[in-house]
């Protein structure tokens, strides 16, 4: 009688024909809001072998349970199990989390369909034909608005197999997606700084770019740590990312070393947004003060709430009110709106056009900046435009022309002629002067937006033309307001102040906030190079401030051609004195870069991960039709050092041993593109896959009649294994 | 999608031009009770048509308690007793208990006087007002996140303790047990003249379903 069960477990598969059958779960767990199972990555085990468990959790629409740190309210899954001697179960691998709002808490969690997967070992003496059981009783909490703790007892049948089985194409899908979702651990060095009530994290991702982040959020594992409902601002700049934390029940303790996971979310080609998770570690610590920031404003992940085209454009209308007022623009348009004080009620009409002509240049300046952002984005260029105001030669020209600006304000020199910028800025020139007034601004605004217009034009990259078209010239709009109602209402320009003698002290006394700017944007540059662009770019304003001295005090009478020619030395001086930053653009700036695709390109791998097993060649397209000719298979890799998903993938699913070996024994050629610094023959392979940006994964048949197959942006081993089968 | 990256563009407006104000939601709002520092006073209407004052308990330590009868972790403490234990040693102790219902209408843990006093009667409770926030003006104030949520004012009237009720956050009845009462100690550190450590803990329960 004792005996008797032993033998029916022994038997029963087999008079059943169990044996070899797929891992079979027993009924799964329904509830009205629920599903619950235990499911198994591959279909059987092997003795002394490890493989992925997990609990598959289905939930209706709108519901979810909760991470290993819940948020604001909710439990954490958990697991317990009971399971046969010698057996092993590790804990939960959490896949990175999602941000849910409700009603102002943030809680961190699951929704519809997932797993969380748990690694299983099978004892050494597990012995192959024998079906093994095991139990575990799940409980969960699942929330809408209201919550409903759940708890079920499941079990799994799992046969033991001599060898290694293959992935259960069932669950395929699901465990993929929580290998993807599972946080790697991070490439890049963090750190915390901050104080009672703020942290700043900064992670040292140097070389990323802005407007490819569509997302920056750090879960903490500790739910006291942060402030679950604070937005997380980013910025991001030459040194990496920060995100600006605000601290929740540990706020006024000393700041300890905070973990948890970073989820970046990477805009890839094709409108697909890669979300790559990272582990890290971050220790108190001096946090870089970051040169020259791109700004974004992180919404919520997940269910995001709805703000229609009319509140962004409305939203941009404010923000363009508020650029009227800042140091860069307000001398400016102070000037500009003196000079139709002085005209005065007698010239209505003058104003009025002066006034509608100011405003068209400020609208057609925007709508050139949006066409502009669409021309590079159809043309594939991937440098976003924070990059580009970002470039060290831009901002000493910026420099220059606050410095400029701030010379005339001075009265060190005087514009003349019809229709110039200079002529505008001196407030005459009718219609055209004001339109180009108007141009100015936005220009002359730059210093002071740039961040912001970085990171806005960033986010227009996805949106669809007419809408960025609409939420840009709204902020041209606000910008241009203050000065068209004044030329508009007539009895606006009678609560400006009389004209007379003190607006000339005024005038010079506002060329203070333009040589602030100056200055500020040439710290802005030391920082970006150093100290050796700094003298440059003093140097540089020295020799301009020569020139219009010189053209100034002689452009006119018999002088002139003294005049003309210091002013020439001056201005060939500063245009020479751009070389330095852009030399210094050239070595400097890429060397960070290069040292991250010299990474990529030798190693292979994620800074900091272990090397690569693959071996890769340089891409070159002519070699790729060579080793077909030859027999050899090809995979093709392209890459660059600042994109997130590269990394992933190249850390994770291709630098596995495993893969090396496969592409070893089928002599397939691995080939590795970098496009870190925009190789055009790597743009034109690109384009001829009909992409704009990497990552791109192409595997070639040896037989040269055989299509190439694209392998998608996200991989896994698996992924990269089975299309290898199909060769 | 489309219209996220809209949200998105226009937080980034928001963030550099510090317009934030305008864009926060309810719950980034500061609350006014912090630990430490006194209690804000409120008025508010008791189950039995009472008004009732914050102040009018001036020199009593007083527990307030944010409860919704449905929630699941309110019910783990009302179905094991403790609660109620709580409720009835405290009161026995000269502490004056207030139960807080900032439930919308129409939503979970609302109730009518009628039935929170049949709620009331049938779970033995002993708070010493039961008191109603439908409007959320006092949760909102006091930051309760949570059902329960509680907090310990001592005699001079000072937030002693704001957090969870334990140490276990779980819906398991048997955990009661074995928990490390936050509450019953901040009222033991209260009646002693002592300060309460952990003065703050992050309580657990089901978000309060407050009016929007």
């Amino acid at each position: 009688m004792r005996k008797l069960p032993r033998i029916a477990l022994f038997l029963l598969p087999c008079l059943l024909g169990l044996a070899g059958h797929p891992a079979e779960a027993a009924e799964p767990f329904r509830s009205k809001y629920s599903e619950a199972a235990l499911v198994a990555e591959r279909s059987a085990i092997a003795p002394g072998e490890t493989v992925q468990l997990g609990l598959r959790l289905k939930h209706i629409a709108g519901w979810h349970s909760y991470w290993r740190n819940p948020g604001d309210s909710g439990l954490p899954t958990e697991i317990e199990w009971s399971l046969p001697e010698g057996w092993k179960a590790g804990d939960i691998q959490w896949p990175a989390p999602y941000r849910m709002p409700i009603e102002g808490l943030v809680n961190y969690g699951f929704k519809d369909e997932f797993v969380l997967p748990v690694a299983i070992t099978a004892p050494a003496d597990a012995k192959p034909g024998e079906s093994i059981t095991l139990n575990a009783n799940a409980t969960w909490l699942v929330c809408e608005k209201i919550c409903v703790p759940e708890e079920a007892e499941l079990s799994l049948t799992l046969p033991v197999a001599a060898a290694s089985a293959p992935a259960d194409p069932r669950y395929g899908r699901l465990f993929s997606a929580a290998s993807l979702a599972q946080p790697k651990p991070s490439p890049w060095q963090a750190t915390l700084g901050g104080d009672d009530a703020k942290l700043k994290l900064h992670v040292a991702a140097t070389g990323l770019q802005a407007d490819r982040l569509a997302e920056a959020y750090f879960f903490p594992y500790d739910g006291n740590a942060l402030n679950h409902a604070a937005l997380q601002p980013l910025s991001v700049g030459a040194e990496g990312l920060q995100l600006a934390l605000k601290r929740g029940i540990d706020a006024g303790k000393p700041v300890a070393p905070l973990e948890g996971v970073l989820v970046l979310a990477e805009k890839l080609d094709g409108g697909l947004v890669a979300r790559q998770a990272f582990e890290l570690r971050a220790t108190p610590g001096v946090v870089p003060t970051m040169a020259a920031a791109s700004i974004g404003g992180i919404a919520p992940a997940m269910p995001g709430g709805d703000v229609d085209v009319i509140e962004a454009m409305l939203l941009a209308l404010l923000g363009g009110l508020i650029l009227n007022v800042m140091p860069c623009v307000f001398p400016v348009l102070f000037m500009k709106a003196l000079a139709f004080a002085r005209l005065g009620n007698a010239h209505r009409a003058e104003v009025r056009r002066e006034g509608l002509a100011y405003t068209a240049g400020v609208l057609a300046t925007f709508a050139l900046l949006a066409g502009l952002l669409i021309v590079l984005r159809d043309g594939g260029a991937a440098i976003g435009w924070g990059y580009q105001l970002q470039h060290p030669v831009v901002v000493l020209l910026l420099a220059y022309l606050m410095a400029l600006v701030g010379f005339n304000l001075m009265g060190l020199f005087e514009l003349r002629g019809g229709g110039n910028i200079g002529a505008a800025l001196a407030g005459r020139g009718g219609s055209t002067g004001a339109f180009f007034t108007g141009a100015l601004a936005v220009v002359v605004a730059t210093p002071c937006t740039a961040p912001f217009m970085g990171a806005a034009l960033g986010f227009a990259l996805t949106a669809p033309k007419p809408v960025a078209l609409a939420v840009f010239l709204s902020l041209g709009l606000g910008l241009a307001l203050p000065f068209l109602l004044f030329s508009l209402v007539p009895g606006l320009a009678r609560y400006l102040p009389k004209p007379g003698g003190w607006m000339q002290s005024f005038r010079q006394f506002l060329a203070f906030p333009m040589f602030a700017t100056a200055a500020w944007l040439i710290w802005v540059l030391a920082q970006q190079t150093g100290p050796d662009t700094m003298l440059a770019a003093l140097l540089g304003v020295l020799a301009l401030g020569f020139a219009v001295w010189g053209w100034g005090r002689f452009g006119e009478g018999r002088w002139r051609p003294v005049g003309i020619a210091l002013a020439g030395i001056g201005v060939v001086a500063a245009l020479l004195l751009l070389r330095v930053p852009l030399a210094g653009a050239d070595d400097a700036a890429p060397s960070a870069r290069d040292a991250a695709s010299a990474s990529t390109t030798s190693a292979g791998s994620m800074p900091g991960a272990k090397g690569s097993a693959i071996a890769w060649d340089r891409f070159d397209a002519d070699g790729i039709a060579e080793a077909r000719r030859q027999g050899r298979p090809v995979l093709v890799n392209m890459t660059a050092a600042w994109c997130i998903t590269c990394l992933v993938n190249e850390g994770a699913a291709l630098s596995s041993a495993g893969l090396a070996a496969q592409l070893q024994q089928r002599n397939v050629l691995p080939m590795k593109g970098d496009w870190t610094r925009r190789d055009p023959a790597i743009t034109r392979y690109l384009n001829e896959f009909g992409r704009s940006g990497v990552p791109l994964y192409v595997l070639y048949p040896a037989d040269p009649a055989r299509a190439p197959v694209v392998l998608p942006q996200l991989l896994t081993e698996g992924l990269v294994i089975e299309a290898l089968n199909k060769l | 999608m489309q219209r996220r990256d809209i949200m998105r563009m226009s937080l980034a407006f928001g963030a550099v031009l510090s317009v934030s104000a305008i864009l926060s939601g309810p719950g980034l709002a500061e609350p006014l009770a912090k630990v430490g520092a006194a209690a804000p006073d409120f008025r508010a209407t008791d189950m039995n048509g009472k008004s009732v004052a914050l102040s009018d308990f001036k020199g009593k330590t007083v527990v307030l308690e944010w409860t919704n009868h449905e929630c699941p972790f309110v019910r783990k403490h009302y179905n094991s007793g403790n609660m109620q234990a709580l409720q009835k040693q405290a009161v026995g102790e000269g502490v004056v208990w207030l139960t807080l219902l900032s439930s919308d209408k129409g939503e979970q843990g609302f109730v009518t006087p009628e039935q929170a006093r049949k709620l009331t009667a049938e779970r033995n409770a002993a708070p010493s007002y039961k008191l109603f926030d439908t409007d959320g003006k006092i949760g909102q104030m006091y930051g309760a996140q949570v059902t329960p949520h509680m907090y310990v004012i001592d005699p001079s009237g000072k937030l002693a303790y704001i957090g969870a009720i334990d140490d276990k956050p779980s819906t398991r009845l048997d955990d009661v047990k074995t928990a490390r009462n936050y509450v019953r100690e901040a009222l033991v550190a209260a009646k002693d003249g002592k300060v309460m450590d952990p003065p703050l803990t992050r309580a657990y329960g089901c978000t309060i379903k407050y009016a929007s």
